[in-house]
């Protein structure tokens, strides 16, 4: 009799629990829906580069890159605490405090203003960005924003986490779809009570911000999308020109004379910029081109999908042509001449 | 070269086109060897057509009757004012010393040039470097975790 009584019960009560289950976990469904499609990617992006500055943090860091057939991983140790960052140890630590930065890898401490950074264009300037499905990334609840090209393919892909809006991963698509760079946590603690940061070496190659393109060297305003954001001259009179486009950045360094082919490091894949021989690298930064055009030896590096890069470096040799130049183009140009 | 010597005087009749069709191809030949030869051949040219320039003027009365008696010359002084061509050819040509002192001194020069002149610097951008300045400057007024996380890991240059 008992028995029957708890056959009778068992449906009832099963029957209830999974209508409980599914009503809570359709409002759960509909509650993150709606905090997915109500959410601004742009502006979410742009909370992520703010909480970047304001969040202790503890972890480990993932940095993926291929090059070719190969690929690299590789993992380094991260933490912040107030406006100071160590990210790796040992002879690969990179240090940061307000605008100074340390690479111990090759030695060099740069001091950067920070105020050039205020007229940088809005993430969705150059790409179109939309919020896409809420993922997990080191643990942790994820809003996910897709950036995609003016032909619809994603191009890149960031996790934003959803307490602090702290970027937790970042992954770059080349036009096939396959991600061929990309920066994760893969282990976090938020809010902990992080190492002291080390003290930066008190003096190292101070890069000053310049108004002035010194002769012979080039600064377009524009690159593509890639607007100028800054000019910078080195030490060694090497002259940095510094472009955004809201999601990526592009650097073009400038030297005076040829580049010695000869000397260049082993790797990298033969090509050519505006018609001048080139040679392009993978990093874990992202793309570095070196090519050669009228007296100075070019480098772009950018953090940007590669052929992004490849299609907007020609207009700094544009930008380098003379009138005369253009002029042997016109003349000689139907001819196939050069 | 052959069976013709190359002469001032066969340089002559090869300009005033009196040469077979051997003797021509030899002398082309040799003119075409030696650039000596083919300036003394411009003078011959010049020469020629500066005669041929010249206005046409009658002799005087006794002149035929002195060239018949095989005498055109009046006297001495007349004789001086001859010009023997040849010599004055010989006169005016650039000793083969002066040839060598040019050609050394255009070798120096552009030796000097080689030398002197400043030539462009070869440069060997350091790919590593600059990539890391470029990820510190992209941390700026950026996630800064992200950017220096590619500084941090060791520097590979693909294969």
């Amino acid at each position: 009799m008992r028995l029957a009584g708890v056959r009778r019960l068992l449906p009832a009560t099963i029957g209830r629990l999974a209508l409980i289950v599914a009503v809570v976990g359709s409002a759960l469904l509909v509650i993150g829906a709606e905090a997915t499609a109500g959410a601004d990617p742009e502006a979410l992006l742009r909370k992520a580069r703010d909480a970047s500055a304001t969040t202790n943090v503890a972890g480990v860091v993932e940095v993926r890159w291929v090059d070719g057939d190969q690929v690299f991983v590789e993992r380094v140790g991260a933490r912040s605490r107030g406006d100071a960052y160590v990210v790796g140890r040992g002879e690969h630590v990179a240090v940061a405090r307000d605008g100074l930065r340390y690479a111990a890898d090759d030695g060099v401490a740069t001091l950067w203003d920070r105020s050039v950074q205020s007229d940088a264009p809005a993430p969705g300037a150059a790409w179109n960005l939309e919020m896409d499905d809420p993922a997990r990334v080191a643990g942790r609840a994820a809003s996910v924003v897709t950036a995609r090209d003016d032909d619809g393919r994603i191009r890149a892909r960031f996790y934003v986490d959803r307490s602090t809006q702290l970027l937790l991963r970042r992954d770059v698509f080349d036009r096939r779809g396959e991600v061929t760079r990309s920066v994760q946590f893969v282990r976090l603690s938020i809010g902990a009570a992080a190492p002291a940061v080390p003290q930066l070496p008190g003096k190292g190659s101070e890069v000053a911000a310049t108004d002035d393109v010194p002769d012979g060297f080039t600064a377009p305003d524009r690159l593509g999308a890639f607007r100028l954001l800054g000019r910078y001259r080195y030490p060694d009179g090497t002259l940095q020109v510094f472009y955004g486009d809201g999601l990526f950045s592009l650097s073009v360094f400038e030297q005076h004379g040829l580049v010695d082919w000869a000397a260049m490091p082993e790797g990298g894949r033969p090509g050519e910029v505006e018609g001048q021989r080139a040679r392009t690298y993978s990093t874990a930064t992202g793309t570095v081109v070196v090519w050669g055009e009228q007296g100075l030896v070019l480098t772009g590096v950018s953090d940007a999908p590669a052929d992004t890069v490849q299609a907007v470096l020609p207009a700094v040799a544009n930008d380098h042509r003379s009138t005369v130049d253009d002029v042997v183009d016109f003349v000689f140009g139907p001819f196939g001449w050069e | 070269m052959s069976e013709h010597e190359l002469t001032e005087d066969l340089l002559s009749a090869y300009v005033d086109d009196e040469l077979d069709a051997g003797a021509r191809a030899d002398v082309e030949a040799r003119l075409a060897a030696s650039s000596e030869w083919q300036a003394i051949l411009d003078e011959v040219r010049e020469t020629r057509d500066g005669l041929r320039g010249l206005p046409q003027v009658d002799g005087p009365p006794e002149f035929w009757t002195r060239i018949m008696a095989g005498d055109p010359l009046q006297d001495d002084a007349e004789k001086d004012q001859v010009i023997d061509l040849a010599s004055e050819r010989r006169r005016r040509r650039i000793p083969r010393w002066g040839i060598a002192v040019a050609g050394a001194a255009a070798a120096a020069v552009v030796v000097i040039g080689v030398v002197a002149v400043p030539q462009p610097d070869r440069v060997r951008p350091a790919v590593a470097v600059l990539s890391n300045e470029h990820a510190a400057r992209s941390s700026v007024g950026n996630d800064v975790i992200s950017s220096l996380a590619s500084i941090a890991v060791p520097t590979r240059l693909g294969r």
